[in-house]
């Protein structure tokens, strides 16, 4: 798997770690839909989750896909930077990345382009800020509340 | 009725018929509470094993409701998100007076385990008037069925001349 990964995205992949059942990849953001979708055809044709990591100095957004046939989990994580974060939609490849996608745009603020209906999903629309980053301030007083 | 007409011959003074009526409606009000089943979180476990055989709300003509329209009491069971908020407000506003609201657990109280929180709403009476507020995380169903006896004292204490 890996390697016929590698000898199709070169570059693209990063770094690569095989922990048990699951293979951990790092992805530039650019070949993320082409590598889902090759991986798809591959057999990981379940989107467990997606969800994102503010580290300080930038988010990652992690995706979990599946092989329901094989029980082997692929995770790929695309580092993007925590303000203005842009990533191309997974939802032409799994429409179940609708809701998921809407849930990181919400919490973390990765805007997802191609997405079909990028409205908040937990919070509410005239809500402001994405309260999942660190640098959120976390506080039920509306006006001390914010980045 | 027959506990009815005790209640009313122990009524004492002049104003014998309005008070009369207090007792009769008080009385039918306390001894059929029909709560709108608000469950939100872990507090409606408690609330629906309440309800349940071995706790039984049944014996005190509490019977939980699936509609406002039926409902006299709202259990307000568990977290009130900020999006939660204004729902919880229709579905009181569609209830018939008289209604109650009886806050179940820390959450529905004050916020809870969620205090300071950016989308809990700190306590319910943010959005509606709450009668009794019963404590816990979550309370037992001893604790439940303690809060709606206070509800039924408080009820049994209404007149209709402060209510209208």
């Amino acid at each position: 798997m890996l390697e016929a990964l590698q000898e199709r995205f070169g570059e693209a992949i990063h770094s690569a770690e095989q922990a048990d059942r699951e293979l951990r990849l790092r992805l530039a953001a650019s070949s993320l839909v082409a590598v889902c979708q090759c991986c798809k055809e591959k057999g990981f044709s379940y989107l467990a989750d997606i969800t994102a990591v503010d580290t300080g100095a930038e988010l990652r957004v992690v995706y979990r896909l599946v092989s329901l046939a094989r029980g082997d989990h692929l995770v790929i994580s695309v580092a993007v930077p925590r303000s203005g974060a842009r990533l191309p939609s997974l939802c032409p490849v799994f429409a179940g990345a609708n809701w998921p996608e809407r849930e990181v745009y919400d919490l973390f603020g990765v805007r997802f382009e191609g997405h079909p209906d990028l409205r908040r999903l937990l919070l509410t629309d005239d809500w402001q800020g994405h309260p999942l980053l660190k640098s959120f301030v976390l506080t039920s007083e509306p006006g001390q509340r914010g980045e | 009725m027959r506990r009815a007409a005790g209640i009313l011959c122990r009524v004492p003074g002049g104003s014998f018929a309005i008070t009369s009526i207090d007792a009769v409606l008080n009385w039918a009000r306390a001894s059929s509470l029909w709560p709108l089943t608000y469950g939100l979180a872990c507090c409606a476990i408690e609330m629906m094993c309440t309800a349940a055989s071995r706790y039984d709300l049944d014996r005190f003509g509490i019977m939980l409701r699936g509609t406002p329209r039926q409902a006299d009491l709202m259990i307000v069971a568990g977290t009130v998100t900020r999006k939660m908020a204004p729902v919880l407000r229709q579905l009181y506003d569609q209830m018939p007076e008289p209604k109650y609201v009886l806050a179940l657990g820390g959450c529905a109280c004050v916020g809870g385990p969620f205090h300071d929180s950016y989308f809990v709403v700190q306590g319910v009476e943010e959005i509606v008037p709450v009668d009794v507020y019963v404590a816990g995380c979550p309370p037992r169903p001893e604790a439940l069925i303690d809060g709606l006896y206070r509800l039924q004292e408080k009820i049994n204490r209404e007149s209709i001349r402060e209510r209208a």
